[in-house]
């Protein structure tokens, strides 16, 4: 599974950790890092939670490459 | 009430791990009984491993047929039945010849041939029934 680079640059640029947005997500840091390398694939709901906290939409964040 | 500690990856593991955990104990359990039986253990002194073994494997079957599910690499038909029932006969055919005679090992491989395969007859018409019936519920919404 391809790495989630828009996730870590959504993130950034809301200056936040990746601790940060796991703690306002709901979910552990190890969980939020699997997503961000590429190595778990979540579930819509837990997408959709990343989305609202970090003012993204679906497809900006887990949308595929053209 | 204390509060839900893991989130849904470590969930999804923890039921892998829990899962692995169960086939562990179920075939541990199996090799227990063979092995006991072989050397010479009567039915009531495996009483404790049958009392874990018997009820782990109804669960399991009765479960996965109330979900509509089979195995993850055969399909439940009268050809394929036929050919697993093949496995615990061959297992009581090795178990037995170590304890008895061929006329009694044949009768029971035998019986453990027609009496498997029947059984599976019987959970693939469930399956097949069950399926069916989760299918048209999809089909109506």
């Amino acid at each position: 599974m391809a790495r989630n680079i828009k996730i870590k640059v959504a993130r950034t640029e809301l200056d936040m950790t990746q601790k940060a947005l796991a703690e306002a997500v709901g979910i552990s840091r190890q969980t939020m890092n699997a997503i961000e390398q590429g190595e778990y694939n979540p579930t819509i709901k837990l997408c959709r939670a990343i989305c609202r906290v970090l003012g993204k939409t679906l497809d900006e964040l887990f949308g595929e490459e053209s | 009430m204390s509060k839900y500690n893991l989130d849904e990856m470590q969930e999804n593991k923890l039921l892998k791990i829990e899962g692995r955990g169960v086939w562990l104990a179920f075939w541990c359990l199996f090799g227990a009984i063979v092995i006991q039986f072989c050397i010479g253990t009567t039915l009531s002194e495996l009483a404790g491993e049958l009392f874990s073994f018997i009820p782990l494997a109804i669960y399991i079957t009765v479960a996965c047929i109330k979900n509509g599910i089979w195995t993850r690499n055969t399909k439940p038909t009268t050809k394929s039945n036929a050919f697993l029932s093949f496995i615990p006969m061959v297992v009581i055919g090795v178990v037995f010849l170590l304890r008895s005679y061929i006329t009694t090992t044949v009768i029971f491989m035998l019986a453990v041939y027609i009496g498997c395969f029947l059984l599976l007859e019987i959970a693939s018409k469930a399956y097949a029934n069950k399926r069916n019936k989760l299918d048209n519920l999809n089909d109506k919404e």
